[in-house]
């Protein structure tokens, strides 16, 4: 009788939360850190976006919607969403491009492969500090050595950083250099793994290097690309350091970017209800890229 | 069995509970902090106190003030002050964040012009106390600096300076121009003239010249350090004109004086081609290699004059008259507080150190500031001095202070953006001048803190 009971609990099914217990415990941690340090920030983040909510001041006053409706009239919201998407793509673009190139040139794995790959990283790891530090002295007007060589080359100078025109611009590219090292390693990787018998049948059937480029390597780098565009994007609609340092947002506004606003409005002007207002825009924004780029790259190639 | 199930946690209340405990510990870490208590009165002296001090002293008074802080600890063994020093940019953000935490500095070094936010926010303790048992006298300050100090009648700290603008002229440049750097120009005309001569492009032509190239300037007459706001200021205040009304209520830059001072700063940099657009260019790079004659700049220079050996050629000017009604000259000063918040032994702490550093105006003098009190802004070794003696003399004469607002970052924020978009050749004076009484009005309709 006792055999046959315990025949009976052993041959019992373990209950679906047994199962999974394991691992939902081992999720905890990070659950408890995600909701502490993530989600609660967020759901009280836009929770102060519903009121007038002077940091310093008791009273706070419940204003709805309010501070997203004052947004649509709000000329430097737009000013400096405009100058955010513009260095984005810029800059994306740039690295994209750049490290698109830079990373098929070495594939090959030619002499000095290492040093190359270590040279281009490089940039990667100075601080946004030290890189607009050094990029502002480069670009002075007066002083700058990059005024230098182009007054030795008898070309006219320019206030690389002082007109409307160029500044985005300057911006953006001192910014791919800074940072294209990181896409840069990612699509030497993502070429590195792109088995070479699918080339060598291209070329047995006669496709020429820019078919095998352009049929084979771009159509398998797609995931790569899309994980690129992404974070690149994420990235870079955040702009706030390059800014701050080299241009302080000017000349005038014309490079004030969205995150500096956000940072003036909350901590130099106390406004943080308006400025919770601010970032929860800006995190829509970069949601709706997000979801674009996966609706043009997120399709999967398999040869 | 059913009495084993009511003890099973599933996924579904496993969620919810721990989303509820990491909600509510949010919620808590965010809740406000109990209010701080203004004017009580300070403790006596504890036998070993620490004194944390925050401020953003970081250009050439800076090191100044360090040897003072030293020099305080080693007259006072019992108290030992961290100083943290911090960009000006960073210390307005983080005051405020830790007077919300409930665990502020037990002293800070202010901006005058920053009173008037700070007080409708009570970031700071009153310092009615200073003068009225402490010894620090209500009357030996230059009144308008005094006054704005004040957030509804009662005083919010210790003045420790009166600083501003004030002109560094290149004595080998004027001279090499046949100008005389002891006979400073007294209006806009006398100032047009000389300033002329001091411009040069790489084949020594100045403006007047017919074949001056602007496109190849090696020399400008004259700079302005913080452009955006003091020069702009400077030159409607030299007009008669103000960025708001009298009661604070109304924007005033569309008003004459202000378009007038705008367009003359455009003219200085786009048509007379006397000043640098200033932006992305070095000042201090410009005066340390001689391509400046006159720098517009804080009486915190002398530190910066004396490490680049350049006393030898450098001679102080008053802010020069741009405008076309009266002198004046910016100036500001430096606030002591102590934050609401702070304990009672650091307060304590904090108020021995600045009385301390109000008596020792002369010892912070060193490094270029005027010291806050007149008796001691008059004292004929300070008087003497070429550089810190004529700052404090001028500012005595006709130096004026930013009018207070409780939201004066941003006010200051919209038409500094605005007037610098002009200069820059992004807008036109009248588009600059629309937007910014625009936004500054659109500031002051929001209302006061």
């Amino acid at each position: 009788m006792a055999l046959k009971q315990e025949a009976l609990r052993a041959a019992k099914p373990v209950p679906r939360w047994r199962k999974l217990l394991p691992n939902y415990l081992f999720l905890a941690p990070y659950f408890v850190f995600f909701l502490l340090f993530l989600a609660g920030p967020d759901l009280y983040g836009f929770y102060i976006s519903l009121f007038n909510w002077d940091i310093l001041l008791p009273d706070k006053p419940f204003v709805g919607f309010g501070n997203y409706r004052e947004l649509f009239n709000d000329k430097l919201w737009w000013l400096s969403l405009r100058n955010t998407i513009l260095f984005a793509c810029l800059t994306v673009g740039g690295n994209l491009i750049l490290s698109l190139c830079v990373s098929t040139l070495i594939r090959q794995r030619p002499p000095g492969f290492h040093f190359l790959r270590f040279l281009f990283y490089t940039p990667v790891v100075l601080s946004v500090a030290v890189m607009g530090v050094i990029l502002a002295r480069v670009l002075n007007t007066e002083f700058g050595l990059l005024n230098y060589y182009v007054s030795q080359l008898g070309l006219p100078t320019q206030k690389w950083l002082g007109e409307e025109r160029l500044v985005i611009p300057v911006l953006a590219s001192s910014t791919v250099w800074w940072t294209f090292g990181f896409p840069f390693l990612v699509f030497l990787a993502g070429l590195l793994n792109i088995p070479p018998p699918i080339y060598e049948a291209a070329r047995i059937d006669g496709a020429n290097r820019w078919q095998s480029f352009a049929r084979i390597t771009l159509p398998l780098l797609q995931p790569v690309t899309l994980f690129i565009l992404v974070t690149q994007f994420i990235a870079h609609f955040k702009v706030f350091g390059q800014m701050w340092i080299m241009t302080q947002g000017g000349p005038g506004a014309a490079s004030y970017s969205v995150v500096m606003y956000l940072y003036d409005v909350g901590w130099r002007f106390f406004r943080m209800g308006y400025a919770s207002s601010l970032a929860f825009a800006l995190a829509a924004i970069i949601l709706i890229v997000t979801l674009i780029n996966f609706r043009f790259f997120g399709r999967r190639v398999e040869y | 069995m059913d009495a084993m199930r009511k003890h099973v946690i599933n996924r579904r209340q496993f969620l919810l509970g721990s989303g509820s405990v990491a909600a509510l510990a949010a919620l808590a870490a965010c809740a406000p902090p109990a209010t701080g208590t203004p004017a009580a009165a300070p403790m006596a002296m504890p036998e070993s106190v620490e004194v944390d001090l925050w401020h953003g002293l970081g250009g050439a008074d800076g090191k100044t003030f360090t040897e003072l802080v030293e020099q305080y600890m080693d007259e006072n063994s019992n108290v030992t002050v961290n100083e943290e020093l911090l960009t000006w940019d960073i210390f307005y953000q983080k005051v405020p964040s830790a007077v919300i935490a409930g665990n502020p500095p037990d002293m800070i070094i202010t901006h005058e012009w920053a009173i008037g936010q700070w007080g409708p926010r009570q970031v700071l303790r009153s310092g009615e106390d200073f003068y009225a048992s402490m010894g620090v006298p209500r009357d030996d300050f230059i009144p308008a600096v005094f006054e704005n100090i004040h957030y509804e009648g009662v005083p919010l700290g210790v003045l420790l300076d009166t600083h501003g603008s004030g002109g560094y002229v290149n004595v080998n440049l004027l001279e090499a121009a046949g100008l005389d750097p002891a006979s400073p120009p007294a209006n806009r005309t006398e100032f047009l003239e000389q300033m002329q001569l001091l411009t040069l492009d790489s084949a020594g032509r100045n403006p007047a010249d017919s074949n001056f190239d602007p496109e190849d300037i090696v020399q400008y007459a004259f700079h302005s350090h913080f452009w955006r706001r003091w020069a702009m200021l400077e030159g409607m205040w030299q007009n008669g004109g103000n960025t708001l009304s009298e009661d604070g209520t109304q924007s005033a830059i569309d008003s004459e004086p202000v378009r007038e001072a705008l367009s003359f700063w455009h003219q200085m940099m786009h048509e007379h081609h006397l000043h640098a657009v200033p932006v992305g260019y070095s000042q201090t790079d410009a005066y340390q290699n001689d391509a400046l004659a006159l720098s517009i700049a804080g009486s915190w220079w002398l530190n910066f004059i004396r490490d680049g050996d350049m006393e030898s050629k450098t001679v102080f000017w008053r802010v020069p008259m741009y405008g076309l009604v009266q002198p004046q000259a910016w100036m500001s000063a430096h606030v002591m507080g102590i934050p609401n918040g702070t304990d009672d032994e650091g307060v304590a702490g904090a108020s021995d150190l600045i009385v301390w550093l109000s008596n020792h105006g002369l010892d912070w003098a060193r490094s270029g500031q005027p010291p806050a009190r007149i008796s001691l802004q008059n004292a004929p070794q300070l008087q003497e001095h070429w550089h810190t003696g004529n700052f404090g003399s001028q500012f005595q004469d006709i130096g004026r202070t930013e009018q207070q607002h409780a939201n004066i970052s941003e006010i200051q924020n919209a038409y500094q953006q605005e007037f610098e978009a002009v200069v820059t050749n992004v807008k036109s004076v009248d588009e600059g001048i629309t937007e910014a009484h625009a936004r500054v009005q659109e500031v002051l309709n929001r209302g006061a803190a």
